[in-house]
C-alpha cells in the first residue's frame, strides 16, 4: 500500500459524543469555538448538530459539513455519500403536545430565520399524536424513547412529499428532567439529561428517510438563575433552540448512497477529532482500520471510559484542542507529527522479517 | 478480520422496555432501549459488524455506543426499533 498522498481537499470529521458530559461540547453548544478553530487549518470539516448548535447561536462556516449523528455513522462506514448542495428546502415538524404559545414561539423563529437569514422553510405539520418523548438515564450515558414514532414519520412523509428535501423536528420535552440533573447542566456539570433523546429523534428520521434533520426540544422559560455556566448560557436566552437548526439545515449536505463527482465519501476523511474516553462509537469504528487519522483529545472529558488502550486503537493522542489544532495543520502540511519533537531519533533500518 | 471469526457470545444482561404505545395502525413502529455485552475478540470495523449483529436480534438498531470495556467484555448501550409486536 503506498504511504503517498495526493493534493485533494483536506477533510476532518469532528465528533463530541452527545449526551455522555462532554467537559467541551456537552452543553449549549460549547464545542463551536473549536470546531471554527478546526475549519481553519482543514478544507472541509465535517461535524453534527450538537457541535454547531448553540440554540439562538450558531456560526456559519462556508466550509462545514452538518451532518446528522445516523447519516454520519452511515457515511463513516462508507455506506452513504455526503453530497453538498446551496440550498436546502425546509419541512419544519412541530410535536402535538406543543402548547399553543409555545408552538407560536417556534413559528415565529421559523418565520425570523426566513425573513431575516433568507432561509427557504417551506411550511410546518403538527404530528397527528403527541410523540410522547421518554428520558432514559444509563449507567453513563443519556438516551430517550417516543411512545408515538409512526406519528413522527408520518409527518415527515408529508412534508417530503410537497418538495421538503431537510426536516427540522420540534418536541416537547419533559420539563422537570429531575431537579438535580437539570440544575448540574446548567451549572456546565453532568450529563445533558434531553440529548439522548434528542438524538433518538433525529436518528429515526435519518435512518428512515435519508434526508438531513435536526432536533430543537420545546420547553418553558426556566426562571432567572444568575449562576448560570457560560457553556450553558446558550439556551438561557431565548424561548426556543431552533434557530440554529434552520441555520444549519438550510445548507446541509444530502445522503447518497452512489458517489458522484462533487460527492464526499469515507476515503476522503484525513483527520477524526474525538474526545480520547468516547471511542466506542460507530464511526470511530469504522475509520479505525482506514488511513483516517483519529486524534483523540484527551483533556475534553466524558462520562466514558472507553480510550485507544482498552479497545486496542491505533491514535494520535494530544492533550488538547489547541494540540489538536496543530496535529490537523502539520497533516495537511505534509509534516509528519513526530518531527515536531525536541527530540528526533536516528532513522533504522527496516529489519526483514 | 471477518465477522465470523469473532466467536461471538454475546449475552444479555438487561433489556429494558420503555413504554411503548401503538399509533393504533397495524405494525406500528416502537423504540427501545437495549443494554447487552458482547465479547471482545477484535476491534474495528469487525467489532462494529459484530455489535450491530447482536442488536438485530433485538430490533433494527438506531443509535448504540460501547459505554463500557473490561479485559473481554464491551457494553453497549442502545435504542433499536421494531415493527409490530415487542420481542421482550
Amino acid at each position: 500500500m503506498s504511504l503517498c498522498h495526493t493534493t485533494r481537499p483536506h477533510t476532518t470529521m469532528m465528533i463530541v459524543p452527545t449526551g455522555v458530559g462532554a467537559a467541551i461540547g456537552g452543553y449549549a453548544g460549547d464545542a463551536l469555538p473549536v470546531a471554527r478553530a478546526i475549519a481553519t487549518v482543514t478544507d472541509r470539516l465535517i461535524t453534527h448538530p450538537n457541535v454547531l448548535n448553540g440554540a439562538q447561536l450558531y456560526w456559519p462556516l462556508p466550509n462545514a459539513y452538518y451532518v446528522e449523528g445516523y447519516g454520519l455513522d452511515q457515511f463513516a462506514a462508507g455506506r452513504w455519500q455526503l453530497e453538498p448542495i446551496h440550498q436546502n428546502t425546509i419541512g419544519l415538524v412541530l410535536d402535538q403536545a406543543i402548547e399553543d404559545d409555545l408552538r407560536w414561539r417556534h413559528l415565529q423563529a421559523a418565520d425570523a430565520a426566513r425573513a431575516t437569514l433568507g432561509l427557504d422553510i417551506h411550511s410546518y405539520v403538527v404530528t397527528d399524536m403527541p410523540l410522547g418523548v421518554q428520558l432514559k438515564q444509563a449507567q453513563s450515558a443519556t438516551w430517550g424513547t417516543l411512545r408515538h414514532p409512526d406519528s413522527l414519520l408520518r409527518a415527515v412523509e408529508r412534508l417530503l412529499q410537497v418538495g421538503c428535501c431537510a426536516i427540522a423536528v420540534v418536541a416537547r420535552f419533559p420539563d422537570d428532567v429531575g431537579s438535580a440533573a437539570l440544575s448540574d447542566y446548567r451549572q456546565g456539570k453532568g450529563v445533558d439529561p434531553l440529548a439522548g433523546a434528542e438524538a433518538v429523534i433525529s436518528h429515526l428520521v435519518v435512518r428512515e428517510f435519508q434526508v438531513p434533520c435536526a432536533h430543537a426540544p420545546a420547553l418553558q422559560p426556566l426562571s432567572l438563575d444568575s449562576t448560570i455556566s457560560p457553556r450553558s448560557a446558550a439556551e438561557e436566552i431565548g424561548y426556543t433552540f431552533l434557530p440554529c437548526v434552520l441555520a444549519g439545515l438550510s445548507k446541509a449536505p444530502q445522503f447518497r448512497t452512489d458517489a458522484t463527482p462533487n460527492s464526499i465519501s469515507a476515503s476522503n476523511v484525513d483527520t477524526l477529532v474525538v474526545p480520547a474516553s468516547s471511542l466506542g462509537g460507530s464511526a470511530v469504528l469504522s475509520l479505525s482500520d482506514t488511513r483516517t487519522q483519529i486524534i483523540a483529545v484527551r483533556d475534553n472529558t466524558t462520562a466514558l471510559a472507553v480510550d485507544a488502550a482498552a479497545l486496542d486503537l491505533a491514535v494520535v493522542s494530544v492533550s488538547s484542542y489547541l494540540e489538536a489544532v496543530g496535529a490537523i495543520a502539520a497533516q495537511r502540511a505534509g509534516i509528519a507529527i513526530s518531527v515536531l519533537n525536541p527530540h528526533i531519533a536516528q532513522l533504522q533500518p527496516l529489519h526483514q522479517p | 478480520m471477518p465477522t465470523s471469526t469473532h466467536n461471538l457470545i454475546g449475552w444479555i444482561i438487561g433489556i429494558i422496555g420503555l413504554e411503548n404505545n401503538l399509533s393504533g395502525e397495524s405494525a406500528p413502529l416502537t423504540t427501545q432501549f437495549v443494554l447487552i455485552k458482547v465479547e471482545l475478540s477484535t476491534g474495528g470495523i469487525a467489532l462494529r459488524n459484530h455489535i450491530e449483529a447482536q442488536l438485530r436480534a433485538y430490533g433494527e438498531p438506531l443509535r448504540w455506543a460501547i459505554t463500557a470495556v473490561d479485559k473481554t467484555t464491551v457494553q453497549v448501550e442502545a435504542v433499536v426499533t421494531l415493527v409490530g409486536q415487542t420481542q421482550l
